[in-house]
């Protein structure tokens, strides 16, 4: 029940908000997004960790002829990531409000329809169904990206829409695939899909279908080429979706779908250790892209990727831990990356420039801004006792199971975030004024009441991560007894 | 069979309106005639005898079906074409024109005898033919008319041909005779060979199949654009039904003799359609390859060769008429105020014309099969009931395909929100109608796909 209210009601006030006009817009999608973080803590609360299946079930027919249900519901690893999704949406919307946008109630609108695509992938237990949220989500950001967007926005947003969709319609393929391979009358539940008694043949080649369809979405080295430019180009509150949430998509879909339905793929072949070496490429390749960077927001996108490579590594580790990890750090993720975006948004509103050789001097005229973006850079670099550090630290655990020699090259990425993150701190914050600095002002209260919650987050998760692991552990452990089964 | 009573006495009236000097409501005339005609087709539904003048047509579920879509696709184009039939002096005629072209889409989806297909097929294509030309003193229509009446005969010919072939072999013109003949026949004789592939020729040239399909795009082009619109959604709807019909109940037997050709044609088709369409500068001549290659999906369930095709068939040609009709009242909108329909016409409509961008944009999502809209259901089914009995290669050729296609129906949505352009494009109160009965469909077809295709 709870599960379908969390999917319905963005979606109704998401479509409302198309025809209001004015400026109640904004109030009208902050309380539905606010009401959508009071179910989704509701559902947290209420959860039953002792109970390894999927809970808050709905499961009523869709398409009869063809086997397809309205399947939801959520184990500990969607829970974690619907808990993410409600928590960013308002603040996210927070931020939109403070600045005025052109069409304002379709943006309120697409921001709405994208939390519902997005809320929908996460919970969805039909694999049919899964794959129309997938594209569900897609839709609203495209939109978003392309109305709002920066100079070059059209070349951009189609290039990451062409992309994204290329990689889903082999996902697709995959799905009718093994949807034909279920017994008569077929069923495409996603519980039917893993109980598959696929060959090794037919996994290993199912495998790269999946794969090519999640790695482009997290992104994966060599198909990261659209991100940069999408996260650039894009308005905050949209950089703040892709990054905070959407990238976390692929990896649930690793999660969800690649390892379960095909793990031989990744056992006894190459293929798993190509894709983790390619994850572990994309981290260091990232990392050194970020330190090259000039425009801040820029930075910050290479660096996202270079998290995300991490947590794609630590899942493709195939490790208890290291699956655990993924799923704390995309919690942990999602908040600072939306964090360190609203710092540099503000920087950019009131500077007019993200440029970081035209920024300095900052921290003189704005000291609260500056404690506050450097405790959100900390918990990015993963310093201990913020919300990073327990991710990351389970994250190379992880791959130091699987390959030691990784585990040494993926770390490297900790030692590279925190050279470049400081080093563009020292740089844009601190050092001497320049022509800009005097425009900046510090936080407002309205920016306060943003930042300070998230702050709270960073330390809570940091200090006492158990709440979070008490959930993803029994899901992790499950994932691996539906792969010893499906290995089979 | 009702129906088709119906829509003969409509066209009738449409005659007599001249005579009579009522012309000036034919037009509404036609559309609550053709709500009735709805009404009463879906009253046939299960029918327990089907068949009617000795066995010519019959109207069985299937039938109707397309009937029925066919007969809503006729509405939605009758709302949106009403500046087609502003000229005062020829009203009548080209409303009489399109009903009748109507009863001959009516006959090519339920004719049970090949006489009752031709038949079908030329009451069709000759209003069409005429229609294409109705604006006399514009070179381009003309010439569309003659290129589609030259390369429609031909077709013609080469149909006939094959049913004397046919008829030849297995002495009869009802299809379940040949079916039975078919079945029976221990070897494939010359006469089948040679007229399977003429009816194949024939029917793919109606569909504009590739490489059939020369004609399409310059007619498309050249005809008034709510033509354009009628012969991409009716006349192909209509060709495929009865293609369909014909091969899987007379030729089911004998796929060995077709599958090989109709999945080259099918796969070319689909391709070429779609890269072709890529490189077009004007809208409208890209919804005509664009349709080209929606003939090469929709061959896929001609293949398909069993009742879930004809299912799929029936919910793809519904999608594809609904978002095409929206697509050029779109187009045509745009073209009656800019002149032209090339994209750079349609350079920063976003801004200021929230009804024209959303119709556009689901229109295109739902061609492109992007879910949840109605199209994507309609690739889905048809790949699915192809998937039953065959292997996955055409299928991968058909995502590529479709992958191809996004780029061209997002070019337009793109162009919309290009540059500065404030102007505001006025929409007549039936276009913005049809627009939001499109979107409207659009949308709860994908929402509840079983409504169309659970039902049998």
């Amino acid at each position: 029940m709870i599960t379908t209210l969390l999917l319905v009601l963005p979606l109704i006030v998401g479509i409302s908000l198309f025809f209001i006009k004015g400026n109640s817009v904004k109030t009208i999608a902050l309380g539905a997004s606010v009401a959508e973080l009071v179910l989704g803590v509701t559902a947290f609360l209420q959860f039953d960790k002792a109970n390894v299946n999927a809970q808050y079930v709905t499961n009523i027919p869709w398409i009869k002829s063809m086997g397809i249900n309205f399947h939801l519901g959520m184990d500990g690893i969607s829970l974690i990531l619907v808990l993410l999704t409600t928590v960013l949406v308002p603040f996210i919307i927070l931020v939109a409000n403070r600045k005025e946008y052109a069409n304002q109630s379709t943006l309120y609108a697409l921001i709405l329809l994208m939390q519902f695509g997005l809320v929908g992938v996460f919970t969805a237990q039909d694999a049919f169904l899964f794959y129309i949220f997938w594209e569900v989500a897609l839709i609203p950001i495209y939109f978003i990206a392309l109305i709002w967007g920066g100079a070059e926005k059209i070349r951009i947003t189609f290039k990451f829409f062409i992309y994204t969709l290329a990689g889903s319609l082999l996902m697709l393929a995959g799905l009718i695939y093994l949807y034909l391979q279920t017994p008569v009358p077929h069923n495409f539940s996603i519980q039917a899909l893993y109980d598959l008694q696929l060959t090794k043949g037919t996994q290993s080649w199912v495998f790269w279908l999946f794969f090519l369809a999640f790695a482009i979405k997290m992104p994966v080295f060599p198909f990261h080429s659209w991100l940069a430019d999408t996260y650039t180009d894009a308005p905050t509150p949209g950089t703040m979706l892709l990054s905070g949430i959407m990238s976390k998509m692929g990896v649930y879909g690793a999660i969800r779908i690649l390892l379960p339905m095909v793990p031989q793929g990744m056992h006894e072949s190459l293929w798993g250790p190509t894709v983790i070496t390619l994850a572990v490429i994309g981290v260091i390749y990232a990392s050194l892209m970020a330190m090259y960077q000039k425009d801040y927001k820029r930075l910050i996108a290479y660096s996202s990727a270079a998290h995300v490579g991490l947590i794609a590594a630590g899942v493709f580790s195939i490790t208890d831990t290291g699956l655990s990890g993924a799923i704390v750090q995309m919690f942990a993720h999602g908040i600072s990356a939306f964090g360190l975006f609203y710092m540099v948004s503000i920087l950019e509103e009131r500077t007019g420039t993200r440029q970081l050789d035209q920024l300095g001097g900052i921290r003189i005229v704005a000291p609260v801004y500056a404690t506050v973006f450097m405790i959100i850079m900390m918990a990015s670099i993963a310093l201990p006792l913020t919300s990073g550090f327990v991710g990351e630290f389970l994250l190379l655990a992880g791959i130091y199971e699987y390959n030691e020699w990784l585990a040494g090259i993926a770390g490297l990425s900790t030692i590279l975030g925190a050279v470049y993150m400081l080093r563009s701190y020292q740089s844009a914050i601190l050092g001497d004024k320049t022509a800009v600095s005097d425009k900046f002002f510090d936080l407002v209260w309205q920016e306060k009441a943003i930042v300070f919650p998230l702050i709270i987050i960073i330390f809570v998760v940091g200090v006492y991560p158990k709440p979070l692991l008490d959930v993803i552990e029994p899901a992790v452990k499950n994932i691996f007894t539906i792969m010893e089964v499906t290995k089979k | 069979m009702k129906t088709l009573v119906i829509l003969s006495s409509l066209g009738f009236l449409g005659i007599l309106s001249e005579i009579l000097n009522f012309k000036k409501i034919i037009h509404k005339i036609a559309i609550v005639g053709l709500l009735v005609a709805l009404g009463i087709t879906v009253t046939e539904w299960d029918n327990p005898i089907p068949m009617y003048f000795y066995n010519m047509v019959s109207f069985d579920n299937q039938s109707v079906a397309f009937t029925a879509v066919i007969i809503i696709t006729g509405i939605l184009w009758l709302l949106s074409s009403i500046s087609f039939f502003d000229d005062e002096q020829h009203i009548a005629d080209k409303t009489t024109l399109v009903l009748f072209s109507l009863v001959g889409a009516v006959c090519m989806v339920s004719y049970h005898n090949l006489t009752m297909l031709f038949i079908g097929i030329e009451i069709l294509s000759i209003c069409i033919y005429v229609l294409a030309g109705s604006k006399k003193s514009d070179l381009s229509s003309n010439e569309s008319a003659m290129k589609y009446f030259l390369m429609g005969s031909f077709a013609t010919g080469f149909l006939l041909m094959g049913i004397a072939f046919i008829y030849g072999a297995s002495a009869s013109f009802d299809i379940e005779e040949i079916k039975t003949y078919m079945e029976n026949s221990p070897k494939n004789t010359e006469l089948v060979y040679t007229g399977i592939l003429l009816l194949t020729i024939g029917l793919s040239f109606k569909i504009s199949a590739v490489p059939f399909h020369f004609w399409a795009p310059d007619v498309y082009e050249g005809a008034p654009i709510q033509v354009t619109s009628l012969m991409s959604t009716i006349v192909k709807t209509a060709a495929i039904a009865a293609f369909f019909k014909l091969f899987t109940t007379s030729f089911g037997s004998q796929t060995g003799t077709w599958e090989p050709t109709l999945t080259w044609i099918a796969g070319i088709t689909v391709i070429a359609g779609n890269i072709i369409a890529v490189f077009q500068s004007n809208a409208k001549r890209m919804l005509a390859y664009s349709g080209i290659s929606h003939a090469g999906y929709l061959l896929l369930a001609v293949l398909a060769n069993n009742e879930n095709g004809g299912n799929a068939l029936i919910y793809y040609t519904l999608a594809y008429s609904i978002s095409t009709i929206v697509a050029f009242t779109v187009i045509s909108s745009v073209a009656n105020v800019k002149g032209n329909t090339d994209f750079e016409s349609f350079k920063g409509l976003g801004k200021k014309n929230p009804l024209l961008v959303v119709a556009t944009i689901i229109s295109m999502l739902s061609l492109a099969g992007i879910p949840p809209f109605a199209g994507f259901f309609g690739k889905y089914f048809l790949f699915e009931s192809y998937l039953e009995k065959h292997g996955v290669e055409l299928i991968i050729v058909a995502l590529v395909g479709s992958a191809i296609s996004i780029y061209y129906y997002f070019r337009l949505i793109v162009t919309m929100f290009k540059g500065d352009s404030e102007e505001i494009i006025t929409l007549t109160l039936t276009a913005k109608l049809v627009l939001i009965i499109g979107i409207i469909l659009t949308i709860a077809m994908g929402i509840c796909p079983d409504m169309i295709k659970g039902g049998w």
